[in-house]
């Protein structure tokens, strides 16, 4: 375990990789942040014998204002461009540079190579996009704190399952075409095209526009996020992805 | 250690971004409206009534302009406190205070009708934020000399 541990930490503590989760969480945080500053209304007409106007789940603003938070453009874009550099970086630049002639002759099997710059990659996934949300919408309502857990209790489950999703789907795409490709600057402009081919061409089954969408309308009442579809994408995808990336790095020589 | 490091800097300057943030929305002025608040209406023992929602992040100096008849209350959604109340005769420009982030509700609680509008002019962050932010920013900070000092170890 300690020998792995070793390759993990090295893994973790890469230079070039730091300095993109250190802007990474920077610019996701403000970007979130700043989608936070500013005032909403909305306008309702009520009737009945008894009107519920008051309440935790009446707090629609600080709901929408949370759950927008996670469907931002801005933030998955970034996402996006970050990940698909992190995925480069992680399985293609030490190859690149020479450095992985060294690391695969040393006594580990590629699979271990495989498994740990995988999970340091999801790492830096998840953190750079889980970290500045937890932080912005704590921080921005600390006042109403206490609140929080009740005000998003009926959506903040599905938005997270969606977003692990989308961000499974970002590392699978990252990891293959970082593997497929023959060189770092290829890898990354392959797989931005990948990820944003759809976009562009508003194709909205399919990720990360099908994801963007799904976030925004979690919480409403008959939507779920286990439904084929988002668990095709969201999962099986990217397994099918890291399968194959896993059977590509145990075939293909370290060049 | 590269990491923590990286990770904490960022944190910590996301705080301070957080902060500047909000010195440069202090100022920044929103605005509601107009919306057009109907009477709560009684028949029998139905009651129907328009209702506004408004969300703001921070606390809000806010200057309301009504046109028309009626009573302007607002409360905190949370706990229905009631958090000002306005009799508008004609036309009526006044300003309250709403004291934290998160939603208010606006009705009209006379028997006549009333357009308001409503413009968020100063806007302060509560002191829980202040404090989340400075404490966090703080731990941030520490944590970062901790590691920063042991990294030369």
């Amino acid at each position: 375990m300690g020998r792995l541990y070793k390759l993990f930490r090295w893994e973790m503590n890469d230079v070039v990789k730091n300095v993109l989760l250190f802007f990474g969480i920077i610019l996701l945080g403000m970007a979130m942040k700043e989608s936070l500053m500013g005032v909403s209304s909305s306008v309702r007409f009520a009737s009945g014998m008894e009107i519920q106007l008051f309440g935790v789940s009446k707090a629609s603003g600080v709901l929408t204002s949370i759950l927008g938070m996670l469907s931002l453009d801005d933030v998955w874009t970034l996402m996006g461009f970050l990940v698909l550099l992190l995925g480069a970086l992680t399985f293609r630049y030490d190859r690149d540079s020479g450095v992985a002639r060294s690391i695969y002759s040393l006594p580990y099997s590629n699979t271990e190579i495989f498994g740990v710059k995988l999970l340091s990659l999801l790492i830096y996934g998840f953190v750079m996009f889980l970290l500045p949300f937890a932080y912005v919408s704590m921080t921005t309502y600390a006042g109403i704190l206490k609140y929080l857990p009740d005000i998003t209790s009926n959506f903040l489950s599905d938005a997270l399952v969606l977003v692990i999703f989308l961000v499974l789907y970002l590392v699978a795409v990252a990891t293959f075409v970082s593997l497929a490709s023959p060189n770092a600057f290829l890898a990354f402009m392959v797989g931005f095209a990948v990820i944003y081919a759809p976009r562009v061409t508003g194709l909205s089954n399919v990720p990360p526009v099908l994801f963007i969408n799904a976030i925004s309308r979690s919480g409403s009442t008959d939507f779920t996020p286990f439904t084929m579809n988002y668990i095709c994408w969201g999962i099986l995808v990217p397994l099918a992805l890291f399968t194959l990336s896993w059977v590509l790095i145990r075939r293909r020589d370290v060049v | 250690m590269r990491f923590w490091a990286a990770l904490l800097s960022a944190m910590l300057l996301l705080t301070i971004g957080s902060l500047w943030v909000y010195g440069s929305y202090e100022n920044h002025v929103g605005s509601i409206g107009p919306v057009f608040l109907q009477p709560v209406e009684r028949q029998g023992n139905v009651t129907s009534l328009n209702t506004v929602t408004a969300h703001t992040p921070t606390s809000s100096l806010v200057e309301a302009s009504c046109n028309g008849n009626g009573i302007v209350e607002v409360y905190d959604i949370i706990t229905g406190e009631q958090v000002d109340k306005h009799a508008v005769y004609g036309h009526a420009r006044y300003q309250f205070v709403l004291p934290h982030e998160g939603d208010y509700l606006i009705i009209n609680n006379g028997t006549d009708k009333l357009t308001c509008s409503f413009r968020f002019i100063k806007n302060y962050p509560t002191k829980p934020v202040q404090n989340a932010l400075y404490i966090s920013g703080s731990l941030f900070a520490i944590l970062l000399a901790f590691i920063v000092w042991r990294w030369g170890r």
